[in-house]
């Protein structure tokens, strides 16, 4: 949109506000932020990212994913958004789209990281099964 | 005068040799492998809080402009308040222009954005006015 009016400090002060409230917990007001900068600028990785990550915290992981979509078919490597995604796949029950995700993270994140995956994996895998 | 303060028969007895010290012997000490400490910047690295939280929802800091130079508080909040009232007034002038070229829901969006930044700033405003007045009595 009026991109032009915009400068990369203008982005990056609201940007600021808007990590500052989601750290605070206020999730729909960043929402409202990103979601105003995504408009500004629709090639931001960070308030995509920003944004899913403010949606999986209201508990939207449909929202979020429409966006991670966004951002991995630009940037298929990038490991913290497709583990986000991972996550999000999880929360709506997901299971074979998150092993995917999975499979792909296995060997490349940090032994801690995945192993945090895994576990919620294979807890998704459990409650399936039941 | 000079006082003695040891008792007969309890004088402190002489500093054990070091386990070391005894040639051909093989401490348990030795077998230690004692790490060294690592070396950490600052106490935020070694509380490990230069690294975002690991969950779902955990986003970092955005990335800084480089051309943003580092700036103490009353600057920045007159950086931020100029920047807020010259967007404000753009999009007002679009608005009565009609010369918004965005789409719909864009629009919407930024309206939105800009419309919770004003309550934002004046909230902070009210906050800062009270803590003055309050501060000179």
């Amino acid at each position: 949109m009026q991109k032009s009016n915009w400068t990369e400090e203008d982005i990056y002060l609201i940007a600021e506000l808007g990590h500052s409230l989601h750290l605070q917990g206020h999730y729909r007001e960043a929402v409202v932020i990103f979601q105003g900068l995504v408009a500004i600028d629709p090639e931001s990785h960070y308030c995509l990212d920003a944004l899913a990550a403010a949606w999986l915290a209201l508990g939207e992981p449909e929202r979020a994913i429409e966006h991670i979509n966004t951002l991995l078919a630009r940037q298929p490597a990038n490991l913290s958004v497709r583990a986000r995604r991972l996550e999000a796949y999880l929360q709506i029950g997901k299971v074979a789209a998150a092993a995917r995700d999975y499979e792909f993270l296995e060997h490349l994140l940090p032994a801690g990281e995945i192993r945090r995956l895994e576990l919620s994996l294979d807890a998704a895998r459990r409650a399936q099964e039941k | 005068m000079r006082v003695n303060y040891t008792l007969p028969g309890f004088l402190p007895a002489e500093s054990i040799p070091a386990e070391s010290a005894r040639a051909g012997d093989s401490p348990f000490r030795a077998r230690l492998q004692i790490a060294a400490a690592p070396a950490y910047a600052d106490w935020k690295t070694l509380l490990r809080l230069d690294r975002p939280p690991v969950n779902a929802f955990a986003v970092g800091p955005p990335p800084r402009p480089p051309s943003l130079e580092m700036q103490d508080a009353p600057a920045r909040r007159l950086m931020w308040r100029q920047m807020l009232d010259r967007q404000v007034a753009a999009l007002d002038e679009a608005a009565s222009t009609g010369a918004v070229s965005a789409n719909l829901g864009d629009r919407r969006a930024i309206e939105r954005m800009l419309t919770l930044l004003v309550r934002v700033r004046d909230v902070e405003g009210d906050v800062a006015s009270r803590y003055l007045a309050e501060a000179e009595g």
